[in-house]
This record gives C-alpha cells, sequence and structure tokens, in this order.
C-alpha cells in the first residue's frame, strides 16, 4: 500500500513537471495563434485585442493554473484554431492511434519473441551473420522511410491496400484495421529489431548459467531446457524494455501518421504545435506522459510477480 | 540445405537494394524529363457531364471556416465555393456581381451603392436580405456594436464610415475618403444576419454547400441545387488535407486524389503520365524582400548590387522548370491594366556592375547576411538556395534560415526582425492591394519602405476617380519601387496542377481561388 502511494506521488509530480515545461516551451518559441489567426493584414491594435480575448495577456504562472484547475476537472479547453473542445478532437483521433499502437505492439511481440529464440540457436552458423545484418538493417531504417517503402511495395506495386482510402473505424472495422495493419510493419520494424537483439543477448546471458548446465546434465533436451527454464528468466529484462518501447511506439507513430495520412493523434499534434495551439498540445502531451507512466508502473508490479526477489528489496 | 537458404537471402537482398536504388535514382530522370512537358496544350475539349465526386488534394488545413476570420490564401481559394461577396472575380480577372445584381459608384469615389439580386438564396432556403448584407458588411469592416477581435478587418475597409439599407433592395455603403477600387475587397462573403456559428456551420449562397469539416482531415461540400448562376457539374468535392508532399504522390498514383495543385518541377514530371498537367499563375510578387531599414540594405548602392547579381531566369529554369513570368516590381503580370513592363528588364544579370556597386557602397569584399524562409513554403527555399548561389559570385554570403510560419508571422512580418526573406505577396482584385504596403506609414510595410515621393504619388492615385490617372499613377510607383531597388523582385511563380485525365473544365483565375463549379467529368 506503501508502495502504491508511493509511485502515485511520483505520478502526478511528473505529470504537473511535464504540463509545466511544454507551458513554458509555448512562452519561449516565436509566434502565437493570435498573430497566426489574423495574418498578414493585421494590425498591432488587433493583434493586442485578440490576445486579450485569448487570455495572453495573464501572467504565466495564472494561466498555468487556470489551465490546470479546468484540466482536473476534465475539461481540457478548447482548440484555438478548431474552434472546438480538445477532448472531442481527441477522442475523435483515439481509434486511430490506439489500432496503430496495439497492432505495433502485437506484431513486435509476435515477431520478436520467435526471432529472439530462433537465432539464438543458430548461433555460430553461417546464418548468424545474416541475422545481424538484418537486425542492424532493421534498427537504421527509419520509420518513416519504411512507411513510404512500404506504401510503394504493398499499395503501388502489389495493391493489396488502396493508400489514401477513407477509413471509419464505425463504419467498417475490419478495412479500417486491415489498412492500419501496413502502418503498423513500418512502426514494428524498427522495434522487432531491437527486441529481437535484446532477447537474444539476454538469453545468451543466461545460457552461460550454471542451472542451465544443471537443466542440461539432467538429462533436459535443448527445446526442454529454453522453455522450461532459460527464456523465463530471460524475459524478465525484456519486459522492461518493453514498458520503453511502448512509449517509442507512440514517438514512432506520430512520424508514420504523416507518412501514411492517418487522421490519428500524432499528427494532431504536430499540426497543433505548428498553429500554436497551446490547448491540444497540453492535452496530448499530458496523455501520452500519463500513458508512459502507466506502463512502467504497470512493469514494476508485473515484476513483483515475475521475480520475486524485487519485492524482497 | 544451407545454400539454399543463402541463396534466399540473397534474392533478398538483390530485392531491397534494387527498390532502394530506384527510390533513389527518381529525382534525377525527372530533372532531364521536364523540358519536353507541353502537357498545358492537352487540356480535354471534351463534353461535360452532370453529377460524380472529387477530391482535391490541399497541403495545408484551412485556418478558419468564418469566411471574415480566415486569412490563409488556401484556405479562401476553399471557402470560394461556399461563399459569394457582393461582386466576385471571375477568370478574366473582372469583378462580376454575385450577391448584388447591380453596384454604382458615385463619381466622387466617396459612395457605393449596391441591388441586391432578385430571388438569391442562402444554402439553408432563406431568402437573402438587405439586412443580411448590412450585417456583413459591418462585420467585415469592424463597424458592429460588439465586436469579435478575431475577425480580420482588411485595412482598405476601414474607410467604410457607414452602411445602410434605403429600402429592401438597396443597400449604400459610405466611405471616408474617396476610394474608387473598394470594390475589388467587396469580395468578402454575405452571410445571415446575426449567424454567428460560420466557424463550424457556414452558410453561404456559393453554387457549393457545405457538408462536413473534419479538422486536419477533410472538409466535404456539395452541389447546390438552387444556386442563382450556373450551376456545379460536380455533386460532391472532398477537400482532403494531405500535408505530406511523398504522401500526396502516393495517393494520386493510387488514384485516391483527382486533383492536386501546387505541385513541384518534379513531382509535375513524375505524374505526366498518370495525370493532365495544367500550368497557370500563381498569382504572387514573389521577392528577395530585404530590410530596408537594416544595413547593409539602409544602403540603396547594396540594393542595386543585389538586384544586378540575380539572373530571374535561372531561378525560374532551376526551380520551376523554366515556366512562371519575370516580374520587375511589386505588381505582377496578371494585373494586365496596372503591370508596369517596362521594368522587367531594368536590372538584367551584371556581375561586373553588382561588384562596383558594392565597392562604392563600402563593401568591396562582399558580406553576410540571412535569409529568413518559412519552412513551409518549398518553392521559396528552394528559390532561395539558387539566390545564395548566384549573390555568391559577387563575394556576397547568404545563409537560409528556415522558420515555422508562425515564427515568420510574428518575429519577420510583424516585428521586422530579419535581413532578407524570400516569399510570395497575393492580392485582391485591387491595385492598391499590392501597391499600399510601400507607404511609409503603413502597417504592413514589413521592408521598411521609406519614400516621400511615393507616399504622395500612392495618396493621389487612390483618391482619383480617372481610370486613365490612376494607370499612370499605379505606374509611376512601381517605377520608383525598382529605381530604388526597394527590394529584388524575381517572378510570378506558376502554378501547377495535376488533374485526373477524366477531368475537364478546370480554369484558373488571376486571384487564389479553386473553381470547382467549372470542375466536370467527360464523356
Amino acid at each position: 500500500m506503501k508502495y502504491l502511494m508511493k509511485k502515485t506521488i511520483t505520478l502526478i509530480l511528473t505529470l504537473l513537471t511535464v504540463t509545466f515545461l511544454t507551458f513554458i516551451a509555448f512562452e519561449v518559441i516565436p509566434g502565437d495563434s493570435a498573430t497566426l489567426s489574423l495574418g498578414t493584414d493585421a494590425t498591432p491594435e488587433q493583434i493586442e485585442a485578440l490576445r486579450e480575448q485569448l487570455g495572453y495577456n495573464k501572467p504565466v504562472l495564472v494561466r498555468y493554473k487556470d489551465w490546470l484547475c479546468d484540466a482536473v476537472k476534465g475539461d481540457f479547453g478548447t482548440s484555438m484554431n478548431y474552434n472546438l473542445p480538445v477532448g472531442q478532437l481527441i477522442k475523435e483521433r483515439l481509434p486511430v492511434t490506439i489500432t496503430l499502437a496495439v497492432l505495433s505492439i502485437l506484431l513486435t511481440v509476435v515477431c520478436a519473441v520467435p526471432l529472439g529464440i530462433v537465432t539464438t540457436r543458430k548461433e555460430h552458423s553461417r546464418a548468424e551473420g545474416i541475422h545481424q545484418f538484418f537486425i542492424h538493417l532493421g534498427m537504421a531504417i527509419p520509420p518513416f522511410f519504411l512507411g513510404i517503402l512500404i506504401t510503394f511495395i504493398f499499395g503501388l506495386t502489389l495493391r493489396w491496400f488502396v493508400p489514401g482510402t477513407e477509413l471509419s473505424f464505425s463504419e467498417n472495422p475490419s478495412q479500417f484495421i486491415y489498412y492500419m495493419i501496413y502502418p503498423a510493419i513500418a512502426v514494428a520494424v524498427p522495434k522487432v529489431a531491437m527486441m529481437t537483439k535484446f532477447l537474444r543477448s539476454s538469453i545468451k546471458r543466461q545460457l552461460g548459467l550454471d542451472y542451465v548446465r544443471t537443466a542440461y546434465s539432467k538429462g533436459g533436451t535443448n527445446r526442454h531446457v529454453m522453455y522450461r527454464h532459460v527464456l523465463k528468466n530471460a524475459l524478465i529484462p525484456v519486459i522492461t524494455f518493453f514498458a520503453m518501447i511502448v512509449a517509442e511506439v507512440f514517438a514512432g507513430s506520430i512520424v508514420v501518421e504523416q507518412v501514411f495520412n492517418l487522421p490519428g493523434l500524432g499528427r494532431l499534434l504536430v499540426t497543433a504545435i505548428g498553429n500554436r495551439d497551446y490547448p491540444i498540445v497540453q492535452a496530448i502531451v499530458l496523455y501520452i506522459a500519463a500513458l508512459v507512466i502507466l506502463m512502467n508502473f504497470i512493469v514494476d508490479v508485473l515484476y513483483q510477480y515475475i521475480d520475486p526477489r524485487v519485492k524482497a528489496e | 540445405m544451407k545454400k539454399k537458404h543463402s541463396r534466399i537471402v540473397l534474392a533478398a537482398l538483390c530485392l531491397v537494394s534494387s527498390i532502394a536504388l530506384t527510390a533513389c535514382s527518381g529525382d534525377k530522370k525527372n530533372e532531364t524529363k521536364t523540358e519536353g512537358n507541353n502537357s498545358e496544350t492537352n487540356i480535354s475539349q471534351q463534353e461535360p457531364t452532370d453529377g460524380g465526386t472529387v477530391v482535391v488534394g490541399i497541403q495545408q488545413d484551412i485556418d478558419s471556416l468564418d469566411p471574415h476570420k480566415a486569412v490563409a490564401a488556401g484556405t479562401s481559394e476553399i471557402l470560394f465555393n461556399i461563399y459569394e461577396g457582393l461582386v466576385k472575380p471571375d477568370q478574366e480577372g473582372n469583378l462580376t456581381d454575385a450577391v448584388a445584381s447591380k453596384h454604382e459608384i458615385s463619381t466622387d469615389g466617396k459612395t457605393y451603392t449596391f441591388t441586391l439580386r432578385d430571388g438569391i438564396k442562402f444554402h439553408d432556403g432563406k431568402l437573402v436580405t438587405v439586412d443580411d448584407i448590412v450585417y456583413s458588411v459591418k462585420r467585415s469592416a469592424g463597424l458592429l456594436d460588439k465586436e469579435d477581435s478575431s475577425i480580420v478587418v482588411k485595412s482598405a475597409l476601414q474607410n467604410i464610415s457607414e452602411v445602410k439599407a434605403t429600402d429592401d433592395k438597396t443597400v449604400q455603403v459610405s466611405l471616408k475618403t474617396p476610394d474608387t477600387e473598394l470594390l475589388g475587397y467587396m469580395t468578402f462573403a454575405i452571410i445571415p444576419a446575426g449567424y454567428e456559428k460560420c466557424d463550424t456551420a457556414p452558410i453561404g449562397t456559393g453554387p457549393f454547400k457545405f457538408v462536413s469539416y473534419t479538422a486536419g482531415q477533410n472538409i466535404v461540400v456539395e452541389k447546390n441545387n438552387e444556386y442563382w448562376g450556373k450551376k456545379a457539374y460536380l455533386d460532391k468535392v472532398t477537400f482532403k488535407v494531405v500535408p505530406k508532399a511523398e504522401t500526396a504522390m502516393n495517393e494520386l498514383a493510387a488514384g485516391s486524389i483527382d486533383i492536386y495543385p501546387y505541385l513541384t518541377v518534379d513531382q509535375a514530371a513524375q505524374l505526366e503520365k498518370q495525370f493532365n498537367i495544367q500550368v497557370g499563375n500563381m498569382n504572387l510578387v514573389q521577392a528577395l524582400f530585404l530590410n530596408n531599414a537594416a544595413k547593409p540594405f539602409d544602403n540603396q548602392k547594396v540594393r542595386e548590387a543585389i538586384c544586378y547579381a540575380i539572373d530571374r531566369q535561372a531561378v525560374l529554369d532551376l526551380v520551376a522548370g523554366g515556366k512562371g513570368t519575370i516580374i520587375g516590381s511589386g505588381v505582377f503580370s496578371g494585373f494586365t491594366k496596372y503591370f508596369n513592363e517596362d521594368l522587367v528588364s531594368y536590372y538584367n544579370k551584371d556581375t561586373q556592375k553588382a561588384k562596383a556597386l558594392l565597392a562604392e557602397a563600402g563593401y568591396p569584399n562582399g558580406f553576410e547576411f540571412t535569409i529568413t524562409v518559412p519552412s513551409n513554403y518549398q518553392y521559396h527555399v528552394d528559390t532561395a538556395q539558387i539566390l545564395v548561389d548566384q549573390l555568391s559570385e559577387i563575394g556576397v554570403t547568404a545563409k537560409i534560415k528556415t522558420v515555422e510560419w508562425a515564427a515568420w508571422l510574428s518575429d519577420t512580418y510583424s516585428a521586422r526582425e530579419y535581413e532578407a526573406t524570400v516569399v510570395g505577396l497575393d492580392a485582391k482584385l485591387a491595385g492598391s492591394d499590392l501597391l499600399s504596403r510601400y507607404v511609409s506609414t503603413a502597417n504592413n510595410n514589413f521592408i521598411n519602405f521609406n519614400n516621400k515621393e511615393y507616399d504622395e504619388i500612392f495618396a493621389k492615385a487612390v483618391a482619383t476617380t480617372n481610370d486613365e490617372e490612376k494607370v499612370t499613377y499605379y505606374k509611376q510607383l512601381q517605377k520608383i519601387l525598382t529605381e530604388n531597388a526597394a527590394s529584388a523582385y524575381i517572378a510570378d511563380p506558376p502554378l501547377m496542377v495535376a488533374l485526373n485525365k477524366k477531368l475537364g473544365g478546370y480554369t484558373f483565375y488571376p486571384v487564389y481561388v479553386q473553381d470547382m463549379a467549372s470542375v466536370y467529368f467527360t464523356k
């Protein structure tokens, strides 16, 4: 219980810091939505009047406090650019971002775990070099380039999907999910490569330990030793890594959403920064930060179940 | 077994590398191909049919659906299909009557009288009344009692002192000072009186009705069957936001986009086979704008040297595939009436002269400066890169700094904290719109041009009711700009549009407009 309290306090403090820093960032970067929305023909008086109307003229701390009080109540304000509630804008884009994230994480796990096991088995063979090559290629390739490549191969050459199809989760969920597989691949490939590499080295480390020798001397087959003993231990550090990947999947999807022109949170965030639409940016930053912290929290709890030693500490 | 394995890997490697190679070589192929591009001529002249839906790709999301709040040129060109003003521009650059069926300007240039068109209806089915017109004029001119500060009031419209309906058919607009060109600004939208929901549910009188808008994604419009004029051919048009050029190219190739304006030369060459490429003008004054108040550009000789250092044809050749129209002053050639052709060849590239001028000005070894360019306009960024190269020939080192549009607006444009910038200026259908910004006291005089003679002539030009005199004045103003080397004027860039081969009727306007009412599917 004490543990949970401590974690919750850290969570709140982190969220406060992150949102405050975003607020400050908007003070520092040039341009605001008042100048933007009045364009090239505005007089200084007009800009000043609009700034007043939008509440820009209050001190930063007061504005942050106002925002915070509303946010706690669940009101993230109104977008300056779209004149729509931020909550609604985010809700409209959640299906895309969540589907993309879930699919990429699924793909990562489904591909990386078997790959990690298979490639460790082939150690010292000639295939080792080839595995290494693909792992490094996978890690080095930027998601946006991969996205373009995937569109080119599967969309334009093989015509397995039509780039730019109008998607709606509520109207046609199967088409929606099918389409999302391609951007998910673009997000997942670098993560698969990273996780495979990580799992490989983790398994290798375990293979050199005493208990493995004991398991073999008891007469265990390769298979038995791997699945019964090694994998269980090798996965512990991978779970930590997995939490990090979840955060990165969101970062990666910001870029991939642009390449595939998907109406997700990432694109909303990028546009909102360009428009200096800080209510939207604040809400999305808060959302991503909360998600990352929550994932870490879940991992911490998971740890205690997998490895009782963690709790003892 | 092992051998087979490695063969598969080898094959896979070959595939990957060949894809990478074709992807990389794309650009070069295009550069050589553009010369033989004569697709301007194959505009389809087939018979139009009614019906059909079209997807238009746009690069930026619209900034507001409220016509009096929108400022981006990319927004007004779309809203043109939904809203109409008392008058509106036609393809030749004339103003034709729209919501008004007749207009009259008093001989002293101080009173404008508009007659309401009979039976014209808003999209919600209600008839337009004089009250709607009075309200719309007041809202656009900043004359409402309770003013929303996010409404943009054009400086020319601030000259309006009073608007009143004299009977149920006639509206009279009175001005503080004479201005015979105000009609060019009367293109602002007429909306229902007291209606404040235009930014979410627009109601206008145009050939298309608003259907839906999804922020950051698309805006959908449908045919207005009760339009007073020539009705649109298409049933539905979707303007789809595609911010990334690569993505747009993929979607065009896949057939998800039918019309895509603002192509680069490379993109046009790439799309040539699958699409009709039509070329028009962007209707911009593109220039290397120099801050006349910042060192060393406060020295006229330095500015002249910059003008002599630039080879404008080379800029167009490299950035626009040789298309576009060279300009020599602050007005683009689309304004045929006012455009001063004599100035086009005033500064021809002359490296020796440029160097001599620099030496006279006290910079025999050149100097360094920064060109600030808004990063969202690839065309201007590309132009700046060519300019850097050309300026290095006279020993001047220019650095490019790309900034976000928001930063450009606040720092470069409003605060005027810059040395030089490359952008394009657009204009309403009034000669004064392009030239008023050089008046020393104008709030949008972002190059800090300061010339007494210019100020005097401009005041006369606006006030005169004699058309011939006005033309002479405007030509004089352009001459002053060129002679003083106010900035290094480059060109009106070409507007290249990719058009689905089944479509016809796409028309270019001398202002920023995407007219979808004229577009049709051919038989």
